[in-house]
């Protein structure tokens, strides 16, 4: 039994941390944790955190010192700390400091690097690419202002962390505060965790802080923390998100609860093209561009908006031209949001490097436990193939596999049995192929959703959907992110992306937010074929975060 | 420890094996004047019954000098050393000649005596049987051999144990991936497992590992067949049962036998493992801090197991290879953390800290899931694949349950579920092996009538088609051909046959427990006991001294008496007495230039002395040389003496004007070389 003496921390000596989560200081352990160590997974007995050698560099911004570091492993660790960790996070972190960034006041369009070692003058002047950025001076280098992230990213490839001393640049300012009461009528009150995670990344205010990405579950209200910290700065902000459809909740949701007027609040997308003090933009328009040689037009408007604050909504989603950008961005406040930081294009280093460390972070079941996301129920289903596609299935190829397999027709009947199950809850049927998805909605007379469909359609189906005017909506891969349906409580999931963890984890997003009844997570997988392991790759970023799926064959 | 009885028996026998003049001279000296004919049992039994006296035991305790008891301790450690042996140990710290006389020294104090079951053939040595027993009571301890720490914190050797941690990991990955044959795996492992799995990289870690895995092969526990490798999950079993230092000894054998071309058989002897036995416990009983204090452990265990070392340096980078480490202390709120239960998290992964994972005598960890750390936490992970291999290698629904519920009292109800699905799945194909045998109707009804072919007809595939067993071929065909068919046809295409699995194993036939015994006198020896106060060695030997003074009719008796207290000889007044001859130690120095001759002529080829040479190195420093005088080349002003230096026996030519100080000294009391 465990007892108020024991210690809930195990320290391996690969640097990864396993924290026994049955441990009453657990809690407070995990606290002491998260500001130099990230959180890998977080089943139900024993959570991993890693320290790498970016949390631990993000910790020396932030002013954690190497010596806290291992104060507080010695506090929480269980057993003697391993000899290689104590003289990694001696070497690694205490590299931080050693590469400084500072104004150059006689010349406002560079910067002054001062590299404090002359090994690490040596090491970093011999990669041309980086070299090529530096006019050497008397104390130190030049390096234009634009080149700032660049050659940070640079550095942090090769292990030299650079300490950013240039204070991030206000922006015009925009007076907004929270209402307490929403335009709805509705009560508001800060929730502790949104607060905290606002604190994570605002810090003191000072160099090393102002920017970073805050990881929370879906449904938990990340948008609201985006409002926060836009309050806190009273700035002019951009917000970029996933599509039209999550702009315009975006605008829904300040105009809502912020007390600002709507004249200041603009939508930057495809439909609109408005740049107000506060504008909310998608990640498609700014990365639209006539032909593929061609500039992107509309990223002036990251460039030109003198933003004091950007939020990238759906981080996980930031596509490759706009890290691009956000490298010439530094000098701006920055916040990534995101429920699943999984790329996979294994970019999330450049996520931390560019938009900011992962500051904040908070496992899933806690946050189910404290009844601020849904209890939800997680079933994969097993569908047996018909007969006569059994040779075709046979014989195809990995890909056509996975297609018979994905649009089994089997797996209509489940549809219809699982809604006559739950004939008082709101559902989405979600699915990866049109031709399937279209069968389904004919067949359940519901309304389909997917790229093809227009905005104005798919935001009066969303409020349709929100208003209880349609119970069942049928959607693409469209419905994946940033959509809040906080009546939904049952996803059909008939097909997928292969074995994509983030998707799997989205669609169980919909329908987290907090209702009386528990949430229903249905996965239609086709027995004995390629689905399954897919499915259960899919399952993994879940299964991490605690939930259990049960697994039943449909006879 | 033996009996009174026995061990004046064996003191008697000591004594009977020592030709008459030895005999003579040793009783001479603690009984006094021998009259002669003498009458060598009774004798004896005067000397049986000096050291069975209570007061003389005791002033022989008190007498003994910290060199006295880091020798007798060793002599008790190595049970019968020779004086070689004896000296070789300790040499690293006290010069050569020092330790010898004083080994001679306790000879004639009859504290060592010769072990008549040795010595005819190595001339060992053993501490007298009548004083043993209070020697070990209170005046002997392994810290006379391996000094304390200064400090509490300083780290000591010790070796880590056989890991089973480790094996049971190389087993997953071998099961559960295609490391494929010994080298292929070795090279598989050291790119992309050690590092992700062990979590670390440093090159003797590696070969480390790389070392359990040759294990495995070398023990049988896994395979080769063509370009892939089969497991012996029963011989896999028999080895995670053995306990760490047996593991250790495993993983010893297996490095020996990687770097020496005789090592695989010099690697099976009894010598070698009680080498192991004895180094380890050693380790296990006593901290022992420097290098020098392990060379000394390694030299023991040399000696007691009749081991050659022939590079000690080499040696123990070998022993560091395998598993020999130095250790902290570890702090005792440390100790007293809990560990880390056995729990299967929703994705799937086993944790823990300490503990075998056994359930039911099974240690079925590693077939049913694949390792994923092995570290402080332990994390494995079960998925379709490691339970579609689990199925395969034969475990059962209801065994890996009843496992995965032994090990962590409650299996997520998802997994019960998975694992029912992954079964029926599994058992959607049966693939036999066998040789399909199709009859005719007459002989199918024969051939299902038959009691006797039954245990081997694996199945009946359809009317008439039958499926036999291949490894009892030759006599369901003899049952056959009995049956009136007369000589049977070939099979029609012949397949190669799988070996058997039933090896001979050394791994249960293991001689640790017969070689337990050797171990207890170290155990013996771990604890000191608490010196006995009275009397001090001081008080005696003034009052020995005043008496010899008293007693003396003329200097050179006086002489001859007070050389004898110095060394020890007379503890009690009933020993003060003259002896006949000169026990005083022989020597010529300076520009006494003939008597350094004389000395070295009269040692030269002789048996029973050594000469103590003196002399200057390049350096000016003083030098002291034992060696063994083997020749004097002129006798002149110009005189060299040719001589073997000990204990090496290095041969030099001295001028003996370059000598300044020349000692006569008795090699032994007991045996002429």
């Amino acid at each position: 039994m465990n007892n108020m003496d024991d210690k809930p921390l195990i320290i391996q000596s690969d640097l990864s941390m396993m924290l026994d989560v049955h441990s009453p200081a657990a809690e407070e352990a995990r606290n002491d944790l998260i500001a130099f160590a990230e959180l890998v997974k977080s089943p139900e007995h024993v959570h991993t955190y890693a320290i790498s050698a970016i949390s631990l560099w993000n910790a020396a911004s932030a002013g954690i010192s190497v010596e806290e570091v291992l104060g507080r492993l010695e506090k929480w660790s269980r057993y003697a700390l391993p000899e290689q960790v104590v003289f990694h996070i001696r070497d690694i972190g205490g590299r931080f400091g050693c590469i400084q960034l500072l104004p150059y006041p006689e010349n406002e369009e560079v910067y002054l690097l001062k590299i404090f070692h002359e090994r690490f003058v040596r090491e970093i002047m011999a990669r041309k690419q980086i070299s090529a950025m530096l006019t050497p001076v008397q104390d130190g280098f030049l390096i234009p202002r634009y080149q700032r992230g660049e050659l940070k990213l640079q550095l942090i490839k090769l292990k030299f962390p650079v300490d950013d001393r240039i204070p991030l640049e206000h922006g015009e300012p925009v007076p907004v505060a929270f209402r307490s009461t929403s335009s709805r009528g509705v009560e508001f009150v800060l929730r502790d965790y949104q607060k905290f995670a606002a604190d994570s990344v605002l810090g003191n205010g000072g160099p090393g802080t102002g920017y970073g990405t805050i990881v929370l579950p879906c449904g938990s209200g990340k948008t609201i923390v985006g409002m926060e910290i836009l309050t806190r700065l009273s700035t002019r902000t951009l917000i970029l998100t996933t599509n039209v459809a999550a702009v315009h909740q975006w605008i829904a949701e300040i105009s809502d609860k912020l007390d600002i007027d709507p004249s200041q609040i603009g939508e930057y997308s495809g439909v609109r093209k408005e740049i107000r003090p506060i504008t909310v933009c998608t990640y498609q328009v700014l990365t639209w561009r006539p032909d593929k040689d061609a500039d992107f037009p509309h990223m002036r408007v990251l460039k030109e908006g003198n933003w004091g604050l950007i939020i990238y909504d759906e981080v996980h989603m930031l596509p490759a031209p706009v890290f691009k950008i956000t490298a010439e961005l530094q000098a701006v406040h920055r916040v990534g949001l995101t429920a699943t930081l999984i790329r996979e294009d294994h970019r999330e280093d450049e996520v931390f490097s560019l938009v900011g460390p992962k500051r904040y972070d908070v496992p899933w079941s806690e946050l189910e436990s404290q009844g601020w996301i849904a209890e939800a129920e997680c079933t994969e289903i097993r569908v047996p193939l018909p007969r006569n596609l059994e040779i075709k299935y046979a014989i195809g190829s990995k890909r056509e596999k996975y297609r018979i397999a994905s649009e089994n027709p089997e797996k209509m009947q489940i549809v219809k049995d699982l809604i006559d199950n739950h004939p008082e809850d709101f559902i989405l049927v979600i699915g990866q192929y049109l031709d399937q998805l279209k069968i389904i909605s004919k067949e359940l007379g519901a309304p389909l959703i997917t790229g093809a469909t227009g905005n104005a359609r798919r935001d009066e189906l969303y409020r349709l959907f929100r208003e209880g005017k349609e119970r069942i909506l049928v959607v693409s891969k469209v419905a994946n992110f940033a959509i809040d349906l906080p009546d939904a409580s049952v996803a059909i999931q008939v097909s997928g992306t292969f074995g994509s963890r983030q998707e799997e984890a989205q669609r169980l997003g919909r329908i987290l937010r907090p209702k009386k009844q528990s949430s229903h997570f249905y996965s239609l997988v086709t027995r004995y074929s390629s689905e399954e392991e897919f499915s259960a790759n899919r399952q993994k970023f879940l299964t991490e975060q605690g939930y259990n799926y049960h697994v039943e064959v449909w006879e | 420890m033996k009996d009174t009885r026995s061990q004046v028996h064996i003191w008697e026998r000591s004594l009977a094996i020592l030709p008459d003049t030895i005999f003579l001279d040793i009783v001479r000296n603690f009984i006094g004047k021998v009259p002669t004919p003498f009458h060598k049992p009774l004798l004896t039994k005067k000397l049986t019954t000096l050291f069975s006296t209570d007061e003389f035991l005791a002033r022989v305790e008190a007498s003994l000098s910290p060199t006295d008891k880091q020798l007798l301790s060793g002599a008790y450690v190595l049970g019968s050393p020779t004086q070689d042996e004896l000296c070789s140990i300790f040499s690293d710290s006290i010069s050569y000649a020092t330790l010898q006389q004083s080994v001679v020294n306790l000879e004639e104090r009859l504290l060592l005596v010769p072990n008549p079951d040795t010595f005819e053939h190595t001339a060992g040595l053993m501490i007298n049987p009548l004083v043993v027993d209070r020697l070990l009571a209170s005046s002997l301890a392994l810290e006379d051999i391996f000094a304390p720490a200064s400090d509490a914190d300083t780290p000591y050797y010790r070796f880590l144990g056989g890991d089973p941690r480790i094996v049971r990991a190389l087993l997953s990955l071998h099961i559960h991936t295609t490391l494929g044959t010994r080298e292929k795996s070795e090279k598989v492992l050291a790119t992309k497992y050690i590092q992700s799995v062990f979590g670390q990289d440093d090159a003797p870690f590696i070969e480390r590992i790389l070392l359990y895995n040759r294990m495995l092969f070398g023990e049988k526990i896994l395979i080769e067949q063509g370009r892939s490798t089969r497991i012996d999950i029963n011989r896999a079993q028999a080895l995670l049962s053995k306990d760490p230092g047996e593991l250790q000894l495993f993983l010893f054998q297996t490095a020996l036998a990687s770097i020496q071309p005789q090592a695989p058989k010099i690697a099976k002897d009894v010598p070698f493992r009680a080498f192991f036995i004895i180094l380890s416990t050693l380790l296990d009983t006593i901290p022992i801090y420097h290098t020098r204090g392990l060379r000394t452990a390694c030299l023991m265990a040399s000696y007691r197991s009749r081991l050659p070392i022939a590079n000690m340096d080499e040696f123990i980078a070998l022993l560091f290879t395998v598993g020999l480490t130095s250790v902290q202390k570890p702090k005792k709120e440390l100790l007293d953390q809990p560990h880390l239960q056995p729990a299967i998290d929703s994705d799937l992964t086993i944790s823990f800290t300490e503990g075998v994972p056994v359930v039911d005598g099974k240690d079925l960890l590693h077939c049913l899931a694949f390792v994923r750390k092995v570290d402080v936490v332990t994390s494995y992970e079960v998925n379709k694949a490691t339970i579609m291999r689990a199925f395969d290698l034969g475990l059962t629904v209801e065994e890996i349950l009843r496992y995965l519920e032994g090990l962590t009292q409650s299996i997520p109800q998802g997994l019960q579920n998975l694992i029912g699905h992954w079964k029926e799945e599994f058992s959607s194909i049966v693939i036999y092996d066998g040789i399909l045998v199709k009859a005719n109707e007459r002989l199918s009804r024969i051939i299902e009538a038959l009691p006797t072919l039954q245990p081997f007809l694996i199945s009946r595939i359809a009317d008439g088609m039958y499926l036999f067993s291949r490894n009892s071929e030759a006599q369901w065909r003899e049952i056959l051909s009995s049956t009136g068919i007369g000589l049977l046809p070939r099979s029609i295409t012949e397949v190669a046959h799988h070996t058997s699995t039933s090896i001979e194993s050394s791994i249960g036939q293991s001689d640790m427990e017969t070689l337990r015994p050797i171990q207890e006198p170290i155990r013996i020896l771990a604890v000191r006991q608490p010196e006995p106060t009275e009397p001090t060695a001081l008080d005696f030997q003034k009052d020995l001294r005043k008496a010899i003074l008293a007693k003396a009719s003329n200097k050179g008796e006086q002489e001859e008496m007070l050389a004898r207290l110095e060394r020890k000889l007379i503890l009690v007044p009933s020993q003060i007495s003259a002896v006949q001859g000169r026990t005083q130690t022989m020597q010529a120095s300076g520009f006494d230039f003939q008597g350094k001759i004389n000395l070295c002529k009269a040692a030269v080829n002789s048996t029973v002395e050594l000469l103590e040479l003196h002399i200057l190195d390049h350096d000016g420093n003083s030098q002291i040389l034992l060696t063994e005088a083997k020749e004097l080349i002129n006798s002149t002003k110009d005189a060299s003496i040719r001589v073997l230096v000990l204990p090496d026996g290095e041969e030099k030519v001295l001028p003996i004007e370059k000598i300044f100080k020349v000692r006569k000294l008795r090699r032994s009391i007991f045996f002429q070389m």
